[in-house]
């Protein structure tokens, strides 16, 4: 092998070279030791719908006869419906964050629904055709807001019930006036009419019915749609008017846990007085230091509902920077939420702190460790988030993991870079064989401060999987799963009740990729009962010793390698294809099928077969 | 450069914090550098303490402005030894913190607007050349600089260094060395960015010293050279008659190709190895004026595969066919005349409906597609949304899609070409592949093939002494390439090029200057997160690229010649003719430009006038198998 390398040293090259940490442009291919196959992945792809591309069937709107344009774009949050009729394997419904006028979708953002099928000899998916009872037929829906609820905008995050498949949409998109709307018809609103200036939204909401309100003030609520007939249901009035990014329904089909996109956002809690209804029950906010941790809120009065949050702070509720997605381990009942985090939260929050409302417990912590700072100091940092957990059985909220390069909790400072999570934002808990499985979707808020560390050149945003079963988890037990285009952020993240899919969106992909990866995508990745079922979910342990070892992830498309060192990847040529410095685990999901060599820069090599 | 002769004991006896930051393993040629580079590190952090310690004296009236101004000066040159790969490393906290443009930005990834008031050195330099500085806004800077700093330095100290990254930071130093060190852009105060590009040249040089015996004396030689030569330039020169033109040719150019020579020869990975996201920069470009130093494909969303000549072709014809218009009656040429570099002349284009003219100018399209927002007003984020304005607006085409595409159905030819190039789809023709097939073709209309571009590129030897100095003021005395950006003259910030300026000129409503024209710009495009005083009036910076085709000028098309715009600029825009215009970006200080000097720059600008684009005008345009009167549609260079 000494002898190869040298070989090698000496081939094509002008230039004499005298470190090892340059890898050679070409070697010999004949090279054969120790072989290392990576099973082809247990998961299959596929591709389910194309935002921007796949066509919808609309309802009339606007004047506009009912009809079939492409759908919206920027797809993220997913909400899986079970059937539980087994007829199908339920219905997806994908919200659409991008704001647009549009004369047969509605104007603002959206969601398109459609009904999936599992191939009995191959476990994929297959988009059914149907027709609904309002007559449309084809595959993908668009949900019809404007003609019952109306509008919403900025559908980001939302509910997928994991009692019965109900779904929910949230609208984070924060408005404070007509103008900041992007509808065609901004006139006042009456609640279970439309607007005064003539739009039909029926649907209402009992006891607001009547009401007159701004146009802008029918936005920023959790909004219930009807999955399979692919149009809203209520505006969720009495859960407030808040920037709502995740929610999820508690096993009791009573209560819901809504997380609020804003600094502060307050946790809110609805308590439904009979299972399934969530039209009449009680409205509360978290008060982490209460006697009573959940303060009620009138949810029947109109003025609360429009101004939850000067509410919440007039009863000193507990605040926290930026929640986004909330999720519900259904084996535990334990409610996990991610605080995404803002760098400086300080002006942000300080006069709803004089105003009344608290801050959260690690909060105060974190800007003491700080240099005795106050969270509501100019100087006070939260770049990184952090997921946390409430337990409903001790209304107690707590860390679960903390985010960072934050070296007073984790990574250790030596595991930096190469161990790293940033603003964690999508959040679903998947079960696969009654085990859990914690899905961790990134969402940067910048680069700086070591969120992007230097070697990872590229602002990427990643997936991380965790193992529940393992205690007090730190960022050295996320496992990345390398599932997505080049660029692609990926959101939405949840998994079908089976265990079988995991159901993602890719969002805002680069946009030079090839078609269809430059385009706003659902997959599906489905196997993951056989995936998880070895022992893929956590790293590998390594023997002793220096040699290099080399241990495929073929779920996570990732090589785990011994130690950390420079690798070169050469193709069955021996042509040098990619370079990767300081690594300890290699990213090969863009790697066709093939024979590689992998070489380290102690010159160790292995032959890769990936199948 | 003027070292700190009382910091270098304290270096020494911190050799126990060095050591930490030392590499691990690596050879010796990346040792030494991480050396130099973790020294200066090092010493930029006490020369900020040095600078903290002046400011707090100088409020008390301790000590003299002349010492403040020199503290200063010190400070700034410290960071210039670290700039290169701080900024490599750390690209975001240094835009942020460190040494971002003196200018209010928006905080990102929150639906709340939020403006950041601007921080570190630029803002500083601004300040420090006040007849009196403030004392209490120098001192609230300093201290959010020593903190921002320390920060950077600990997610810095578990760094490798490599060589690809040594070779692809310094490229970039020399891109910003040139448009944005020499310009005056990074001190905008001071004008000191002659003596600090002076130092990034050197630290350069000395970096690749350490290379010596890996590459071929010839090159090497040939390279040392060119740093030779840029360091004599910069020795000791005035701002006023530096020539930069030929600090381009003897120094930068030469040198950004040959740092690439080297790295390929010595086969070090390049940035297609390593599972990249792309960029705007084509890496493997050899100079700075390149036709292909920026990447269309990056800007235009044009997807990789499929048929690009039939996608280019498919767009042509729909760029010059008025079928996209409501009443068939006008095409994106209306508007964008390949005769005046896809521009029409007109102060403000002519509305479809015959309702009187749209709100402003339309720009030229040559080099268009270089912008990461598009319209005056920065709407548009991605050039395929930019059709949807269009398409929709009543006084333009006054449409939608779903129309064009029952419209383009219609015609064999157009289906087929639809077919072609956009085979891998379920529907070849929709809205998405109209928009893509027009990207296609703006994309194409690229230039960078003038007089002046074939000097740069070394494609022609001559250029008029009178270009050469009206070159020579558009990136100095003038002050015009503080925005006009190398290569592209647009607003796209060097050395990423990926986000379009814009700025705030005080443009009249016409051109006795009797008021501030009533076009909010920026602060109206309808993205809320920019609806920030700062962005009021805020227009995006076009090109100058082929302007001599493109009268008349500004948003409003308000100056007929390029001798008003130039009298505009000369006399401080809007707030020097005596428009009050709030958050003018640009000096309302006269520049002192003579007359001769002013003709110089036309000159200039007139010499950057590209090629005519070959693929305009289709001889005819596709037929409609059952609508005999759409046939009719079109006549070469009808309109």
């Amino acid at each position: 092998m000494k002898l190869i390398y040298s070989l090698m040293l000496t081939l094509g090259l002008s230039f004499a070279v005298s470190a090892q940490t340059l890898f050679d442009l070409q070697i010999d291919p004949n090279f054969s030791d120790t072989e290392v196959v990576v099973p082809a992945s247990p998961l299959k792809y596929q591709i389910l719908f194309i935002g921007g591309v796949d066509m919808v069937q609309t309802t009339a709107t606007y004047g506009n006869p009912a009809t079939e344009v492409p759908a919206k774009e920027w797809n993220d949050f997913i909400g899986f419906t079970p059937d539980f009729t087994n007829e199908s394997l339920g219905w997806i419904s994908i919200n659409h964050e991008r704001i647009e006028a549009n004369d047969n979708i509605g104007d603002g953002g959206g969601m398109t629904t459609f009904r999936v099928m599992r191939d009995a000899d191959t476990d994929t998916l297959i988009v059914v055709e149907q027709t609904l009872e309002d007559g449309r037929t084809g595959k993908f829906f668009n949900v019809d807001f404007a003609n019952t609820t109306g509008e919403t905008g900025m559908n980001c995050g939302g509910i997928s019930s994991i009692v019965d498949g109900r779904i929910w949409t949230a609208e984070e998109w924060w408005r404070g006036d007509n103008t900041a709307i992007a509808d065609r018809d901004t006139s006042d609103f009456i609640i279970g009419e439309g607007t005064v200036d003539g739009y039909i939204a029926p649907n209402g909401f009992p006891g607001f019915n009547g009401q007159q309100i701004k146009k802008y003030q029918n936005y920023n609520y959790m909004t219930e749609i009807d999955p399979r007939q692919a149009r809203a249901v209520r505006k969720q009035y009495n859960w407030g008017r808040q920037a709502f990014e995740g929610g999820t329904v508690l096993p009791d089909n009573r209560t819901v846990i809504l997380g609020v996109d804003a600094t502060p956002g307050f946790l809110t809690k609805f308590v439904a007085d009979v299972p399934g209804d969530f039209t009449n029950g009680k409205t509360y906010v978290y008060k982490h230091d209460g006697v009573e941790k959940w303060i009620e809120l009138d949810n029947s009065d109109i003025d609360v509902v429009l101004n939850f949050k000067d509410y919440a702070v007039a009863s000193a509720a507990t605040m926290y920077n930026r929640l986004e997605w909330v999720t519900v381990d259904p084996q535990t009942g334990k409610v996990y939420m991610t605080e995404t985090g803002r760098d400086n939260p300080g002006s942000r929050w300080a006069d709803e702190h004089a105003a009344g409302a608290v801050h959260a417990p690690h909060h105060l912590a974190r800007a003491e460790e700080q240099g005795a700072m106050h969270p509501d100091s100019a100087a006070y940092w939260d770049y990184y988030g952090r997921v946390l957990e409430f337990d409903p059985a001790t209304d107690e909220v707590s860390v679960y993991l903390e985010a960072g390069p934050y070296f007073t909790e984790s990574p250790e400072e030596a595991d930096y870079p190469m161990t790293h999570l940033s603003n964690p934002d999508g959040l679903h808990v998947m079960v696969v064989k009654n085990k859990s499985y914690m899905v961790i979707q990134e969402d940067l808020n910048g680069t700086s401060h070591g969120r992007m560390p230097a070697n990872y050149d590229n602002r990427q945003c990643e997936l991380f999987m965790l193992d529940m079963s393992i205690e007090e988890p730190t960022l050295d037990d996320l496992v990345r799963i390398a599932v997505s285009p080049l660029g692609s952020e990926i959101t939405g993240a949840i998994g079908t009740t089976d265990g079988k899919t995991l159901l993602v969106n890719a969002q805002h992909p680069s946009t030079d990729n090839p078609y269809p990866y430059n385009h706003s995508l659902t997959f599906a990745l489905t196997g993951w009962d056989e995936a998880l079922s070895t022992t893929t979910s956590t790293k590998p342990v390594f023997t002793e010793g220096e040699e290099l070892q080399v241990y495929p992830n073929p779920v996570a498309q990732t090589l785990y390698l011994n130690k950390t060192t420079d690798v070169a990847i050469y193709n069955a040529e021996g042509k040098r294809i990619r370079v990767e410095r300081n690594v300890k685990q290699l990213d090969i999901f863009s790697l066709a099928p093939g024979i590689y060599f992998l070489q380290t820069a102690e010159g160790e090599m292995r032959k890769i077969v990936k199948q | 450069m003027k070292s700190f002769k009382f910091i270098i004991p304290l270096v020494l006896t911190c050799c126990f914090f060095l050591s930490f930051l030392m590499p691990k393993g690596s050879s010796d040629r990346l040792e030494q550098i991480k050396l130099r580079f973790s020294e200066d590190l090092y010493e930029f952090e006490h020369s900020i303490q040095y600078y903290s310690s002046i400011i707090n004296e100088y409020s008390k009236g301790q000590v003299s402005k002349e010492k403040l101004v020199k503290a200063h000066i010190s400070c700034r040159s410290a960071y210039k030894n670290v700039e290169t790969y701080l900024s490599y490393f750390q690209p975001e906290a240094i835009k942020k913190f460190i040494n971002g443009a003196p200018l209010p930005s928006i905080e990102k990834n929150t639906s709340a607007l939020i403006v950041f008031e601007p921080k570190g050195l630029q803002t500083l330099d601004e300040i420090i050349a006040e007849d009196q500085p403030d004392p209490e806004a120098l001192k609230s800077l300093i201290n959010e600089l020593q903190k921002e700093y320390s920060k950077m330095l600990h997610y810095q100290n578990n760094i490798e260094l490599y060589d690809y990254q040594v070779f692809e930071a310094n490229r970039a130093a020399l891109v910003r060395v040139f448009t944005q060190g020499i310009t005056g852009f990074d001190t905008p105060g001071t004008l000191n960015g002659l003596d600090e590009s002076f130092l990034i040249i050197k630290k350069m040089k000395a970096d690749f010293q350490n290379y010596k015996y890996l590459v071929s004396p010839e090159l090497f030689i040939k390279m040392n050279n060119s740093f030779d030569m840029g360091l004599e330039q910069l020795k000791d020169p005035s701002f006023e008659t530096f020539d930069r033109l030929d600090f381009l040719m003897e120094c930068i150019n030469p040198l950004y190709g040959y740092i690439l020579e080297i790295q390929i020869g010595l086969g070090i990975e390049l940035p297609h190895e390593m599972n990249r996201k792309p960029t705007a920069v084509n890496y493997m470009a050899e100079n700075i004026f390149s036709k292909n130093f920026l990447d269309a494909a990056f800007f235009g969303q044009l997807e990789q595969g499929g048929d690009k000549a039939s996608r280019q072709l498919l767009g042509r014809y729909l760029f010059f066919d008025p079928i996209l218009s409501k009443d068939i009656n006008g095409s994106c040429a209306s508007c964008h005349n390949p005769e005046k570099g896809f521009s029409d002349g007109k102060k403000l284009s002519d509305s479809f409906d015959g309702s009187g003219p749209i709100n402003r100018n339309a720009p030229g399209l040559i080099n268009s597609v270089f912008a990461d927002r598009y319209f005056h007003d920065l709407r548009a984020s991605e050039l395929k949304f930019q059709l949807d304005h269009v398409v929709y607006s009543p006084k333009e085409f006054d449409t939608d899609y779903k129309e064009l595409v029952d419209r383009l159905g219609q015609s064999s030819t157009y289906r087929s070409l639809f077919q072609q190039s956009f085979s891998n789809r379920k529907h070849s023709l929709s809205a998405e592949t109209i928009k893509l097939a027009i990207n296609e073709y703006l994309a194409s209309l690229v230039g960078f093939n003038s007089p002046f571009d074939k000097y740069v590129q070394g494609a022609s030897n001559v250029i008029d002494n009178r270009v050469r100095n009206g070159f020579n003021l558009f990136t100095g005395k003038a002050n015009c390439a503080t925005c006009h950006f190398s290569p592209t003259f647009n607003g796209n910030v060097p050395p990423d090029f990926e986000e379009s300026e814009s700025e705030v000129l005080g443009v009249p409503s016409d051109s006795s200057y009797s008021e501030l024209d009533s076009d909010i710009g920026r602060y109206g495009n309808k993205r809320d997160k920019e609806k920030a005083d700062h962005y009021k009036f805020s227009f995006k910076t076009p090109t100058v690229r082929n302007i001599s085709l493109t009268a008349p000028y500004m948003h409003n098309g308000v100056f007929s010649t390029l001798e008003e715009v130039m009298e505009f600029y000369n006399n401080g825009g809007g707030i020097g003719h005596g428009i009050d215009v709030p958050g003018q970006t640009l000096g309302p200080d006269s520049l002192g430009l003579s007359q001769a000097e002013i003709s110089d720059i036309i000159l200039f600008m007139e010499n950057l006038t590209d090629e005519p684009i070959e693929n305009t005008w289709p001889d005819s345009l596709p037929v409609f198998d059952n609508q005999p009167l759409w046939n009719s549609r079109y006549t070469k260079n009808s309109y």
